[in-house]
């Protein structure tokens, strides 16, 4: 499954989101349990002096009293307390306990649910302790005159209940909160990535035949670095297809003329009565085909050789001993015509690039040389090593290309002397194509025979 | 008739220069644009076949230079280029017809006789003449219904006449519409012509006019 960036935005900020929650509820819940208790510690020890307070002066009222029956009678009194303390001891009846011990360690008044053995051992202060099986907080205290001593308990689980109830409050929100944090996550990323969706509808809609840049108006700051992208491949997808689409019509074209005159010669000797002359016509149909033939070679390797599309497999190889074996493979072609060809290098010149395709590229060179140079000409190639950079001359003495000319010579299909030397126009796109592919620079001069100078400066492989 | 073809591929110009030939054109031929210029100052083509991508230069240009001079010879367009302004281009600079590379030869031929026709006014494609009727397509002479065989040159050399009729064609200009300028004439070469088309047509369809040439009689003056 790809990755989603919904699906893992969800499952970063969701826990992340979690985490901060509960963290938060847990510091929180802490702070209110310490509250709590000192709220409750707080309120047993109020609780504690109001008993004390009201007991300790109704029994020096009602000290004369005391006699034999004395205790029961005190013990009795306790159904007299005043009403609204009362009330708050009878709301905590079965969680709030008290009891009054005199100094002589008699147990003088109690609440019901009370034990009669005291609370703690303590005179003054807090302490918990387990009394019929529970928990309870005991608050002592003891008045200073009479050495009364009251202590007032409460259940320790009630305190606890009061926590859960607190903890569950905070709890339940993040609990409910969670899946909606979820569903707001999962919608506002998919929100926050519809322009995404937008570009790829709009990337979508475009065809080969409509490569136009899409508008970057409106769109998303973080998408923009994309559609920018994108509009740069599109320009150089719409250049790459223009050419191809204006190379495919330039070699149809460049084919139609063989193709006419094949058409034509096989007529012509078709109707041709006398059988020279159709032989003749014949013959001329296979040099035709020939010239068509190689034509669609050439337009093959220059295919091959796509700038964009192929990587030159470098290694370096002896310059000079291709040079040599290119001008063999042309000296029958340079003899023919008389023509006097040579290469003067001194020993091994190490370059680096593809030897097939500079094969290719010396050769044509090599071979237009000798072609536009008239019989009894001169070829003259030769190689320079100046400190690294090696160059190769190739001099013929033929007519040489005027200054305006010279960059046009390199187009496809232009032939300056169309008419009386045959060749497809293509041999120098493919030598300029070769040497793009290998960064090399082509250098046009007139040459000291008279014709043309050809210089292409290439990478010594000695560095 | 004679014909100036401006083509600078060598194999299609060499087709074209020998089909037009086989079918007793005298056809000049030449290779790039000042060449053309040059030999269509001479003003001996009834018609011009004329390539556009031509080296020095090109045949548009050659083109309305031609029909700015005023020069209203038959052009006829052979090119690779097939978009419709590339037609559009060529035609408005004064071209007569128009034919995308590769072409057939018939075709070609039938388009020639097409312009002619256009040329000296007629509609129909067979040319009658007293008794004779001449097809220039399938280059067949009837003569009282009859077929008579005829050699290319003849042939051309009686529709030059049929052409011309009531005028004098001088031996010079028969010869020119003949031969081309590569062709080595014979100096009895029309003679020797004339001999036989009146052997196959009866000697009364040619008078000689001495020391002048040849004519053939128009249809009315003969009824």
């Amino acid at each position: 499954m790809n990755p989603s960036i919904r699906r893992r935005l969800l499952l970063i900020l969701l826990p992340a989101t979690l985490m901060i929650w509960l963290t938060n509820a847990f510091l929180v819940y802490v702070d209110t349990r310490r509250e709590i208790k000192g709220l409750a510690d707080a309120q047993l020890a109020e609780t504690a002096r109001a008993l004390l307070n009201l007991l300790s002066h109704e029994y020096y009222e009602e000290r004369n009293f005391r006699d034999k029956q004395g205790k029961d009678k005190i013990l009795a009194d306790t159904q007299r307390l005043p009403p609204h303390l009362e009330n708050t001891l009878q709301n905590y009846a079965q969680t709030l306990i008290y009891q009054m011990w005199l100094n002589d360690g008699e147990l003088v008044l109690r609440s019901e649910s009370a034990p009669e053995i005291r609370l703690s051992h303590l005179d003054v202060g807090f302490s918990d302790e387990l009394i019929g099986g529970n928990e309870w907080r005991v608050f002592s205290l003891i008045d200073s005159e009479t050495k009364m001593v009251v202590q007032v308990a409460e259940r320790i689980s009630q305190l606890e209940e009061l926590q859960n109830f607190i903890a569950q409050r905070i709890l339940l929100p993040v609990l409910i909160a969670t899946p909606l944090l979820a569903w707001l996550i999962w919608y506002g990323v998919g929100r926050a990535m519809r322009p995404l969706d937008r570009i790829a509808g709009r990337v979508s809609s475009l065809s080969a035949a409509h490569l136009e840049p899409l508008d970057t108006r409106g769109v998303a700051l973080e998408a923009k670095p994309l559609v920018e992208a994108l509009n740069a491949l599109l320009r150089r997808l719409e250049e790459a297809f223009e050419s191809e689409r204006r190379f495919t019509a330039d070699a149809a074209h460049e084919l139609r003329t063989p193709l006419a005159a094949l058409r034509t010669q096989v007529q012509v000797a078709l109707r041709e009565p006398n059988d020279r002359k159709r032989r003749d016509a014949l013959q001329k149909v296979i040099s035709g085909v020939d010239r068509a033939s190689h034509l669609v070679h050439q337009l093959l390797v220059l295919a091959r050789i796509d700038p964009d599309n192929w990587t030159p497999d470098e290694q370096s190889f002896d310059l000079a001993d291709l040079a040599a074996e290119c001008i063999a493979t042309r000296a029958v072609e340079a003899h023919g015509k008389q023509i006097d060809i040579s290469l003067s290098c001194e020993g091994e010149i190490l370059v680096n690039g593809s030897r097939d395709m500079l094969d290719i590229l010396v050769n044509n060179l090599i071979s237009n040389a000798i072609k536009y140079t008239p019989e009894n000409g001169t070829v003259e190639v030769d190689i320079e090593d100046n400190a690294g950079e090696i160059v190769l001359n190739i001099a013929d003495s033929g007519p040489g290309v005027p200054a305006e000319d010279r960059q046009r010579i390199f187009e496809r299909f232009y032939r300056r002397e169309r008419g009386n030397i045959p060749g497809s126009g293509l041999g120098l796109s493919i030598v300029q194509r070769i040497a793009e592919v290998h960064s090399l620079h082509i250098e046009l001069a007139e040459s000291p025979l008279g014709g043309l100078l050809v210089r292409i400066y290439l990478k010594s492989a000695k560095t | 008739m004679r014909i100036l073809l401006v083509e600078d591929d060598e194999l299609l110009g060499n087709g074209v220069y020998t089909g037009l030939g086989q079918d007793g054109y005298a056809v000049d031929w030449v290779k790039d644009g000042e060449a053309a210029e040059l030999f269509l100052r001479s003003g001996e083509y009834e018609l011009v076949i004329l390539d556009l991508g031509l080296p020095k230069r090109s045949g548009v240009e050659v083109l309305r230079d031609l029909r700015a001079a005023g020069n209203e010879i038959p052009v006829l367009i052979l090119t690779a280029r097939d978009s419709i302004e590339d037609k559009v281009v060529g035609l408005d600079s004064g071209a007569d017809d128009y034919m995308i590379k590769p072409f057939d030869l018939e075709e070609l031929n039938a388009r020639i006789r097409a312009l002619m026709r256009r040329r000296s006014g007629r509609a129909e494609a067979t040319i009658r003449h007293g008794d004779l009727v001449i097809d220039p397509a399938s280059h067949t002479v009837e003569q009282t219904g009859k077929p008579v065989e005829l050699s290319p040159r003849e042939f051309t050399l009686l529709q030059k006449l049929v052409d011309n009729a009531g005028r004098v064609m001088s031996r010079g200009q028969l010869e020119q519409s003949l031969y081309s300028w590569k062709d080595e004439v014979d100096s009895n070469a029309i003679e020797v012509h004339i001999h036989h088309l009146r052997k196959k047509l009866g000697s009364k369809l040619i008078r000689t006019v001495r020391g002048v040439g040849y004519i053939l009689d128009k249809e009315s003056d003969e009824e």
